[in-house]
């Protein structure tokens, strides 16, 4: 299964969709990587369970940690 | 014997929990945002948690809004030369600390300083308002004076600014964690808070809160562990105001002490207004001692009292009572406001100030070495 990882703009947009995503019964791990272009930043919340993206995806969009056209497999 | 009354400069001894947390820091975190390897991780998730306790405990819905600084000056500093543009004026107390004054001093911001009425909500409000000009953009005053102990009525201030289409910077070094505030219910727009008195944690930390109504640049800018090809300051908090590496071992300690108290916030105030309002008591009634401040009360006076002794200067009395193993501050106070409005200068005055873990048997041994003439 291919991983479900979003984009973020800091760590403590990290922090702070980590702990979004945890309250709706989304699991999350934080990690850092090449940094992605369109946030300037390598930190991602990487999803334990991809079959949940579209309602993380959405969660995150919503509390403006995302961009709309994050989220990338 | 050691008896420490120097809470109002800063809270000793510390929970427990404070030490162990910053112990563990030590060993275990790195540099927040600045790599993903374990340490770093440990180091973002202890400033996350202590962002989150800090919001919680002001009513904050975003940890994000939190901000860590050296000291309640600092967030001050941000403050001031952050929020306003050339020409802005500012209405503070009469009452404000230096780390107040001697920024609109240095910078020559124009403000008004009013007289506050200790008790009178009403006549306080009304003197605010009568001070508000067309250019005025801020409110900022001090939620408790460090030398009179006076309240000041921060929701109704709050309401006022609110309605007056202005902000309310509020400087809580003597009520955070002593009185409640809540800064949307009291529409405060920045909290300016010590890390090191009232809310337990270690010196060396501060907080800035944001109602994020009132932009504000930030004083300090450089390296945030994020957009590093991007030469302009990062737009999004708290990344964007804690340039620099931040003092992690502290934040630990400071997150620590926010979850110690935040479950015994109320007791915790309680007792201390308990044992000031014993020390208040106790002194008046000492011939040859004066009082300067009102017993303590949680609706008018935090519990601090400033006196002095017949005969001594205020230094004297400190010095007497250091040698003695006693811990208080003596003259101004780095607030000379509140000295004028008492009538205290030039000497000042002996602040006392108890704390969580000041018994009722540490006031009336105070209280006896006040007393006592005798030179040592």
């Amino acid at each position: 299964m291919s991983t479900i990882r979003f984009s973020v703009s800091s760590v403590s947009h990290a922090m702070r969709g980590q702990r979004l995503l945890a309250s709706a019964g989304i699991r999350a791990a934080v990690r850092r990587g090449e940094v992605d272009p369109s946030t300037g930043c390598g930190y991602r919340l990487e999803l334990i369970d991809a079959t949940q993206s579209p309602r993380a995806r959405r969660l995150l969009l919503e509390a403006g940690l995302l961009r709309d056209g994050g989220g990338r497999r | 014997m050691n008896l420490y009354f120097d809470n109002a400069a800063t809270s000793r001894p510390k929970p427990a929990c404070v030490g162990d947390a910053m112990a563990r820091a030590l060993i275990a975190c790195g540099n927040p945002g600045r790599g993903g390897h374990v340490y770093a991780m440990n180091a973002a998730r202890v400033m996350w948690e202590a962002r989150e306790a800090a919001a919680s405990l002001f009513g904050v819905s975003n940890p994000e809004n939190v901000i860590f600084t050296l000291n309640c000056t600092q967030s001050i500093n941000m403050v001031l030369a952050g929020a306003l543009y050339p020409g802005d004026h500012v209405v503070v107390s009469d009452v404000e600390h230096n780390a107040v004054m001697r920024p609109l001093t240095e910078w020559r911001i124009p403000y008004t300083a009013v007289r506050t009425v200790a008790g009178d909500t009403a006549a306080t409000v009304a003197a605010f308002e009568a001070a508000i000009r067309p250019t005025t953009r801020l409110i900022f005053c001090t939620h408790a004076s460090n030398v009179t102990g006076e309240i000041l009525p921060i929701a109704a201030l709050g309401e006022l600014a609110h309605r007056r289409g202005l902000a309310l910077a509020v400087d809580g070094a003597q009520s955070g964690g002593i009185l409640p505030l809540h800064m949307v219910r009291d529409h405060v727009d920045f909290l300016c808070l010590p890390g090191h008195k009232g809310l337990y944690g270690p010196s060396g930390t501060g907080l800035l809160l944001s109602s994020q109504k009132l932009p504000l640049a930030p004083l300090f800018v450089g390296g945030t562990g994020s957009h590093s090809l991007q030469m302009t300051q990062p737009e999004s908090w708290p990344e964007r105001m804690e340039s620099g590496t931040p003092n992690v071992v502290g934040v630990a300690g400071l997150g620590a002490a926010l979850r110690w108290l935040s479950p015994r916030r109320e007791s915790v105030a309680a007792h201390e207004f308990a044992q000031g309002k014993r020390l208040w008591e106790r002194l008046s009634a000492v011939r040859g001692v004066r009082v300067h401040t009102a017993c303590p009360s949680p609706e008018t006076t935090v519990p601090l009292v400033l006196f002095s002794v017949d005969g001594e200067s205020s230094e004297q009395t400190a010095e007497r009572l250091g040698q003695c193993g006693v811990a208080v501050r003596a003259g101004l106070h780095c607030a000379p406001t509140g000295h004028r409005k008492l009538g205290t200068l030039p000497d000042g005055g002996v602040r006392v100030a108890p704390g969580a873990f000041t018994a009722a048997e540490d006031v009336d041994r105070l209280v006896a070495l006040v007393a006592c003439r005798r030179s040592v």
